[in-house]
């Protein structure tokens, strides 16, 4: 520890030290809209010493400030900007100052994850997305159901911690550190991993692999990658919009970029074994996401199955990757990634939005119906959840669909040279683009719903000022992003480049990518 | 073999065990507390295999590691206390197949099999007032000795 | 190494025997010689020589709940002044000595301690020290402190938190 750690983490600090502040304000004295404001101001002051601190990559302690950091903190300090916003409804049952310290504690853990270069700190990072997110779920509502979905995440929640952990810590036996660096050092071979170069305890070669297993697994379930889904649909629908907004990009934001830190950037060696273990899951994880939304009435949970889809397509940006040796192609699976999830944030942030503007407080929007006539009911509203869908469903022009070719060029460019992996990669793009298109089937359901069906009741819109502005933005930037998706791509490649723990194949190409993806 | 990777060994074996063991309880048991009790048990096994790799790699990583565990793991403690109190409140069960309301629609909910009936109890008989010995009934005076 | 292991566990092993033994022995003869009356009152549970009016299985008072949940953060909080009470020593000592002299002065330190028994304690403290000198701790020992204390005032916010929402009203 020193000063300059203690520099480095203002913005979290700022954001920390608000939401203990409303904590404690909010025992004192009740007044709902206040804090609101107050987490609002705790954003921008955060923001603002994000931006104070701009500099070349540092590591300092157990920090590791690079690109991808600062990457993964905007990214954060945007979702909580937007949160804050989309929460703006006082809750009915008392509770607005937890719920809103809560809510900042949520975001500074993700900002704690994206710069995190040891694995106690990215350990207390992800917890510290996971234990405000508990009381996000038991606040938001108190009906049978929002308990319901707040127990279900919270049991499977520490059952994924302990696995996860357990992968940590064979991380740690079999190369005797904590940080990132000294870990890639160790695997790679330039550092002894082991204290006594003669003995070596039996089983021990096995030991990152299983690591990597067991860190997958872990952290599977905090993107909701197959087979550790299950719990996403229940909890999703059980709870508020909001909550579900959350849920689906905070823990999926954490967990991507902590596999990107661990599995890609510090463990090499493994990329052989990795990559397949990557591949199956993003086959499988899609797949199963987006068949079972076809069958879903309820909008929630058809999201849900929705974002379990999309951890798919960005696992297929992990899984080239993982395969970083023999990558030669003319976009970055893990740029593609990152961009990807900036994309899918915005879209579902937004989706999730529009429910909470449309739905009242007691009477929320469940199911698909209940959107009927929306496109002559309210037409602006109706527009944006249309810009929100299209843009996940991946149709030209919107963000989506430049994640998505961002995504599929990354799979389509891994060129090993005459070894036989290329049709792997190649498949793995196919399967991608079939499973939009089975996505685009439920995406346009609702799409047509709201524009063909006659109206049965007109919803009653009642959400209020912050959920307007909060779909509002995120159409805007999606829209925005669509037309120019250039500079965010370039950010998010770059944050995949510059990472400051070096890759297994320092010699990649300088990766041109801008000729063939810009509009 | 070296004494220091036989311990190493012999606290990983430990450490697996009681991972092992908390896993099979968290998926098999149905209260709520025990489910939360197993997860920790998990958690345990970690922190001791944590520790056996610190002490062979000489190194304090692992322990600072654990400490870290132990006090999120009293926050989960806290915050499962708590949910699990007011769930509790709202159905009166600690069994968690109470709670299946949310899922798919054409899923059949689970029921369990009724269980077999057991007699009452017998009530307890009343005490005599101190100082006095107890009556004692002719049918209950087995007096026996083994030799 | 089998039979090191043993000569080192044979008086444990013995001393095992003589009680599992033991408490065989005392619980047959116990068995074998008593008068035995199996009376209702004698298979009551027993609660003091009082009626047992109630089940055991007895629900407690949410409010014990309460003070569990506050007790036990605020009790494994106190985890974290360990280590830092070690660190804040070893820092300073670790700063104290010039490091060139440290390896002379641990050499010195370890033949000293071969012969005093009480230097068990002070072997783990040298190798903090050891471990601690030259790292950014040791110039940075003045953060130390004051981060503690930013610890324990968080701490004490919890409390009033705790304070001012009535968890340790006793309604």
């Amino acid at each position: 520890m020193s000063a300059e750690t203690v520099r480095l983490l203002t913005p979290e600090i700022v954001l920390i030290a608000v939401a203990v502040a409303i904590f404690v304000a909010g025992a004192f004295a009740d007044a709902p809209k206040w804090f609101r404001w107050i987490a609002g101001a705790g954003v921008a002051l955060s923001a603002v010493a994000l931006w104070m601190q701009h500099g070349a990559a540092v590591c300092s302690g157990p920090l590791t400030i690079d690109s991808l950091a600062y990457y993964g903190r905007w990214l954060a300090l945007v979702l909580g900007a937007l949160f804050v916003l989309l929460t703006a409804r006082p809750l009915a049952g008392g509770g607005t100052p937890e719920y809103v310290g809560s809510l900042l504690l949520a975001i500074a853990g993700l900002m704690l994850v994206s710069g995190a270069g040891e694995l106690v700190l990215m350990f207390v990072g992800l917890e510290l997305i996971s234990i405000p997110t508990y009381v996000l779920l038991y606040l938001g509502r108190r009906d049978a159901a929002s308990q319901e979905s707040a127990v279900k995440y919270f049991l499977l929640s520490i059952l994924a911690s302990a696995i996860l952990l357990y992968g940590l810590g064979f991380l740690y036996g079999t190369t005797g550190s904590t940080e990132l660096g000294e870990i890639h050092a160790a695997l790679a071979g330039s550092r002894p991993a082991l204290p006594d170069a003669g003995a070596v305890p039996v089983g021990f070669d096995m030991f990152a692999r299983l690591a990597l297993v067991l860190i997958f697994a872990g952290l599977g379930f905090k993107i909701a990658a197959a087979p550790f889904h299950f719990y996403a649909p229940d909890v999703y629908q059980g709870t508020t919009q909001a909550n579900a907004a959350l849920l689906s990009v905070v823990p999926k934001a954490a967990g991507m970029v902590a596999l990107v830190r661990i599995l890609v950037l510090a463990m090499p060696g493994l990329e052989a074994f990795a990559w397949k273990l990557a591949l199956v899951m993003a086959v499988l994880t899609m797949t199963l996401g987006n068949f079972m939304a076809l069958w879903q009435n309820n909008l929630r949970r058809l999201l849900a199955y929705s974002s379990i889809a999309h951890a798919g397509y960005m696992l297929i940006g992990l899984t080239v990757g993982l395969a970083p040796a023999i990558v030669r192609g003319s976009q970055d699976g893990v740029g593609a990634l990152l961009f990807y999830l900036c994309v899918y944030a915005l879209a579902t942030v937004g989706a999730f939005a529009v429910l909470e503007y449309l739905g009242r407080e007691d009477a929320p929007i469940d199911a698909v119906d209940e959107l009927a006539g929306l496109g002559r009911a309210r037409p602006l509203v109706a527009a944006a959840m249309s810009v929100f869908l299209f843009s996940l469903a991946g149709i030209p022009l919107l963000a989506g669909f430049w994640g998505k070719f961002a995504l599929f060029l990354s799979a389509l460019g891994v060129d090993p040279g005459g070894v036989s992996v290329r049709p792997w990669f190649v498949g793995l793009a196919i399967v991608g683009a079939l499973n939009a298109a089975v996505a685009a089937a439920y995406y346009l359901r609702i799409v047509g719903v709201m524009f063909f069906r006659t109206p049965l009741a007109v919803p009653k819109a009642e959400g209020g000022m912050g959920p307007w502005l909060t779909f509002t933005v995120c159409a805007v930037l999606t829209l925005a992003i669509g037309a120019f998706p250039r500079p965010l791509l370039q950010a998010a490649n770059d944050a995949s480049r510059q990472s400051s723990v070096q890759r297994a194949a320092p010699d990649l190409p300088p990766v041109e990518l801008a000729g063939r993806t810009g509009p | 073999m070296d004494p220091e990777i036989a311990l190493l060994h012999n606290y990983l074996i430990v450490g697996a065990v009681l991972f092992g063991i908390g896993m099979i309880g968290f998926f098999s048991r149905r209260n709520m507390i025990v489910m939360f009790l197993c997860a920790e048990m998990m958690l345990q096994g970690v922190s001791l295999s944590l520790v056996a790799f610190g002490r062979f790699h000489n190194d304090f990583g692992g322990q600072m590691l654990v400490i870290f565990i132990i006090a999120v793991a009293a926050c989960e403690a806290a915050i499962a206390l708590a949910v699990v109190l007011m769930l509790y409140r709202r159905a009166g069960k600690l069994d968690v197949i109470v709670w299946q309301a949310l899922r798919e629609d054409n899923q059949p909910a689970f029921e369990e099999e009724a269980l077999p009936e057991e007699p009452p109890a017998e009530p307890w008989p009343s005490l005599s007032r101190a100082g006095l010995s107890p009556e004692i009934l002719p049918e209950e005076t087995d007096f026996r000795s083994r030799l | 190494m089998q039979s090191t292991v043993l000569a080192i566990l044979a008086p444990i092993l013995l001393f095992v025997a003589c009680v599992v033994g033991l408490a065989v022995v005392l619980l047959v003869m116990g068995n074998c010689f008593s008068p035995g009356r199996k009376t209702r009152v004698k298979r009551m549970p027993y609660e003091s020589g009082m009626d047992p009016i109630h089940d055991t299985r007895r629900q407690f008072d949410v409010r014990f709940h309460l003070m569990a949940i506050a007790f036990l953060v605020f009790d494994v909080e106190l985890l974290f002044l360990y280590p830092w009470a070690v660190t804040a020593q070893a820092a300073k000592l670790a700063a104290s000595q010039p490091a060139a002299s440290a390896v002379a002065t641990s050499s010195v330190a370890t033949a000293a301690e071969s012969a005093d028994s009480t230097a068990s304690t002070n072997r783990a403290m040298d190798a903090t020290v050891a471990a601690l000198r030259g790292t950014e701790l040791v110039e940075n020992r003045d953060l130390v402190f004051p981060g503690v204390m930013v610890f324990i005032a968080l701490l004490t916010l919890g409390f009033i938190y705790d304070w001012r929402k009535g968890i340790f009203r006793w309604r």
